[in-house]
């Protein structure tokens, strides 16, 4: 119980430090092992993201183990979907995934935001108030949700998303206005509820998933739109595609965070987020199911001599969820390093 | 027959016009080089362009949403050419083309339109095939090569049961190609799942295929 340890600040106080740029007692970091939970709770990851209790035992288990300094109340990207009329599929090996697009283009014209007493977007909304609840200020609740320009990956499926913006821009305008309106309408609820901050997914602003033309006339508009109307805080996850270069548009859209890629350079994805946002990043989950002992001492002797140096960043896996079949004991190990020799004014030495 | 070489530059053109989402500049291309058969257009202009444009995707200078419109595109313009033509004799090795246990198309679809200008027949065996089902179906199909898309890491490590079966049933040897995010984040993974290749972008199967293709007619 990792988590359960005395320290100086508390996981709040030190993530304040990050977001202002100050260096805190030790490195921020925030091993997102939501699936995990399941394990730690004796549930199937069906019954673990199907009922709020469980998503917040799961939570607080992973962040007891493992001593995060944000715990999140999100669950699957696919539960969005759903409000819209999709379906989630479940596995025993990993996260639930979108079943068949629900929406088609012709569909599009009568499509309204779904309610948020849907109950996939209900359950979200319930584990964060309860977590917030739980945390009792002393952690950070970050709540979540797939962004405007991303979401019709689901609704539609990537590839008649794409025939859309391409062949139809001013109908793929009409889906981005009701995406909108629901993500802050979702997003707002998960601020009423507590959360401290929203992570919008929207992997589709990365410079490699769609041509910034396409992105500039309609991705950035959207996310603009959102970003206003959240009226919190809310970084962006570009989901592991590269975000350098789109950061400095994401900030100056108003983004609060950055969640860099493993491909990306940290200090220049820092540099573009100037003072304006804060970043996370950029340990590569899918990679990490092979490391031994010895790899993962090694990343934390980098991680910990990159950050005597620059400006904090929160150390984070790049995507946002770390694949199930990650070892337990791999991210322990990570969370421990980082713990004894991650502090920052010099009290320890790797 | 073996197309004739053509310029760096009307590669690049072609390439350009395909990028630019511009059917009626790639269709110049090719009218540029008139007595061509679509063979020799595919083998001379198509498989080059989409080589260059996969090593542009993996610079990160091509996004994704480019390289599939380009696919896109391509995919139309050699149908239409091909429709009326005599059919090529070149011999081509039966491509049965897959996503495995996952519901994520755009990798497949890209896969098909880039084997499909190229000249290929690729057979789609669509999506959310579990291991078993898909091996089924490879050996209904008498596949000479399959390849396999994925976007879930589950999913790719159920690559190894694939290759296990087929190696198991007593059917001849068939070459399993990879691909997807998973392969991308994780360079050890194919060998690790014993694929008998892997390829960053889906342009890359056209250079995989004639591997394989290469290596059976070494075979005596
Ligand atoms: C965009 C994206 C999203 C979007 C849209 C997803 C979608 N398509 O429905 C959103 C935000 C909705 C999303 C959600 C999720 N995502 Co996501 N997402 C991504 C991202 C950034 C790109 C995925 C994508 O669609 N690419 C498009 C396809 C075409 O690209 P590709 O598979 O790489 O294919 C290219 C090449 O690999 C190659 N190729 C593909 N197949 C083949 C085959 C052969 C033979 C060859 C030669 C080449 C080849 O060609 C293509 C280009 O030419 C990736 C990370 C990344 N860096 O790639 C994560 C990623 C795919 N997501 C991931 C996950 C886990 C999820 C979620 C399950 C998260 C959750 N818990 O809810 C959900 C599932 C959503 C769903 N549909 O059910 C993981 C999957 C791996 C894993 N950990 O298991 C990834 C890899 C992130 C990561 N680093 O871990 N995601």
């Amino acid at each position: 119980m990792i988590g359960a340890r005395a320290e100086r600040l508390t996981p709040a106080e030190r993530i304040g430090c990050v977001v202002r740029g100050e260096r805190a007692d030790r490195i921020a970091y925030f091993l997102n092992a939501g699936l995990h939970g399941a394990g730690l709770v004796g549930a199937s990851i069906r019954e673990l993201f199907g009922r709020a209790d469980l998503a917040v035992e799961g939570a607080l288990a992973v962040q007891q183990r493992l001593g995060n300094d944000l715990v999140t109340s999100f669950t699957h990207a696919a539960g969005e979907v759903e409000a819209f009329g999709g379906e989630a599929i479940y596995f025993d090996d990993g996260p639930p995934n979108a079943g068949a697009p629900p929406l088609t283009a012709a569909s599009l014209g009568a499509l309204t935001a779904p309610s948020l007493a849907h109950p996939a977007l209900a359950i979200r909304l319930e584990v964060t108030r309860a977590l917030v609840a739980r945390v009792d200020g002393r952690i950070p609740v970050v709540g979540a949700l797939v962004a405007p320009f991303s979401l019709p990956a689901m609704q539609l499926g990537l590839p008649a998303w794409f025939d859309l913006l391409h062949d139809a821009p001013r109908e793929a305008e009409r889906l981005l206005a009701v995406n909108v309106e629901h993500c802050v309408a979702f997003g707002r609820a998960q601020l009423a509820a507590g959360a401290s901050v929203i992570l919008a997914f929207e992997p589709l602003a990365s410079p490699t998933m769609t041509s910034r033309p396409l992105f500039r006339a309609l991705g950035l508009p959207a996310l603009r739109r959102m970003l206003a109307g959240l009226g919190g805080p809310c970084g962006v996850s570009t989901a592991s595609a590269p975000i350098l270069g789109v950061a400095r548009e994401l900030a100056d859209a108003g983004a609060a965070l950055l969640y860099a890629s493993e491909g990306d350079d940290l200090a220049a994805v820092g540099r573009a987020a100037g003072d304006r946002a804060a970043v996370l990043g950029n340990l590569n989950g899918v990679a990490m199911r092979g490391w031994s002992a010895d790899d993962v001492d090694r990343e934390v002797r980098a991680l910990v001599a990159r950050h005597r140096g620059g400006r904090p960043v929160i150390v984070a896996e790049h995507h946002g969820e770390i694949p199930l079949q990650v070892p337990f004991e791999t991210l322990v190990r990570l969370a421990e390093g980082l713990r004894r020799y991650g502090g920052l004014d010099g009290d320890a030495d790797a | 027959m073996a197309a004739p070489a053509v310029s760096d530059e009307a590669i690049a053109a072609f390439e350009e016009a395909l990028v630019d989402a511009d059917p009626a500049g790639a269709k110049r291309q090719l009218q540029a080089l008139p007595g061509w058969s679509v063979a020799q257009l595919a083998d001379g202009l198509v498989v080059p362009a989409f080589d260059r444009l996969g090593g542009a995707f993996e610079r990160g200078e091509v996004a994704l949403s480019q390289l599939y419109i380009a696919s896109r595109v391509c995919e139309t313009l050699l149908d239409e050419l091909r429709s009326g033509a005599r059919p090529s004799d070149a011999p081509r090795p039966r491509l049965g083309v897959a996503v495995l246990e996952d519901h994520h198309v755009l990798g497949k679809r890209i896969l098909l339109s880039v084997l499909r200008a190229a000249g290929h027949t690729p057979i789609d065996l669509g999506h959310g095939l579990g291991a078993e089902a898909l091996a089924r179906r490879a050996r209904e199909e008498r596949l000479e090569v399959l390849l396999v898309s994925v976007l879930m890491l589950r999913s790719a490590l159920r690559v190894k049961e694939l290759v296990a079966m087929l190696a198991r049933d007593g059917g001849p040897m068939l070459p399993v190609l990879v691909g997807g995010a998973p392969f991308r984040l994780d360079p050890k993974l194919a060998d690790e799942v014993h694929a008998s290749g892997w390829g960053r972008s889906a342009t890359d199967a056209l250079r995989l295929v004639a591997e394989v293709v290469d290596d059976w007619a070494g075979v005596p």
